[in-house]
């Protein structure tokens, strides 16, 4: 674990994500990412532990953890890193199948779209089923706020 | 997230402010209800003041652009700006909708 990490660690419940979404903007900021970019990482954070509450434990109780740490490049924090874990059955969220986002407002089904955004919003994801757990790291890079 | 609505033109504008997540989306549809219940059928929703938006958001918009379109009215945005216009891009919702630049625009198409 990188020594500059810090976890929290939640019952899986709807409850839960305004404990994690303040615990990962106080720790992000405190990172040296900008106030503009915590929308888009409140975005990751939400997409993944909806789905962990919605779907990892069925019907029983469950935990989740989130972690964030910094990514690191040449001395400075490049990005800030959010792990999101539970102890559910072994699911791999980055190998759902895309959405058609063409279709019409009558044929789009409902729903399907939070895995997609945490594709294509974050720098880089990846998945990893370690020690009975599920965990999913997402990185955002920090942007210069003159350079949108 | 705090919702509030106005009829101009004959058209509802429904402005949509705060935090559009999936503890307060459902709530945007439910409003659906009250908005049409002055029997106009054209809305227009105003996202100039909304900080954030997520997949259940999106959710709650569709949902509540399928029952516009089945009652035979029309849905179209303005001011979609910040993260909200990215989380438009990376879902289609961008072509899926008519955008409209502002709320002056939107009421004068």
């Amino acid at each position: 674990m990188n020594d500059k990490a810090v976890i929290v660690r939640l019952p899986a419940v709807p409850e839960s994500l305004a404990t994690a979404t303040a615990f990962v903007e106080e720790r992000a900021l405190a990172l040296g990412m900008p106030g503009m970019q915590l929308p888009t990482l409140d975005l990751l954070l939400e997409e993944i532990v909806v789905n962990v509450y919605s779907h990892a434990y069925k019907d029983q109780d469950g935990t989740l953890e989130v972690e964030v740490y910094p990514q690191e490049q040449g001395g400075k924090n490049s990005g800030v890193c959010l792990v999101v874990r539970d102890w559910g059955a072994p699911f791999n969220p980055l190998s759902a199948a895309p959405p058609d986002t063409t279709q019409s407002v009558e044929d789009r089904p409902i729903g399907g779209l939070g895995l997609l955004l945490v594709e294509e919003m974050a720098s880089s994801c990846r998945y990893r089923y370690a020690d009975g757990a599920n965990e999913l790291t997402m990185c955002l890079d920090i942007q210069n706020e003159t350079t949108p | 997230m705090e919702i509030t609505f106005e009829t101009t033109n004959n058209k509802v504008v429904v402005h949509v402010s705060g935090r559009m997540d999936a503890l307060t989306a459902p709530t945007f549809e439910q409003g659906y209800e009250t908005w049409r219940q002055g029997g106009e059928s054209a809305f227009i929703i105003d996202l100039s003041a909304l900080e954030y938006i997520s997949s259940a958001g999106l959710r709650s918009i569709l949902s509540t652009a399928k029952k516009v379109k089945a009652a035979g009215g029309s849905l179209s945005f303005c001011g979609v700006q910040g993260m909200a216009a990215e989380v438009f891009k990376v879902s289609g919702f961008e072509k899926l909708f008519v955008l409209h630049a502002s709320q002056e625009e939107a009421l004068g198409s």
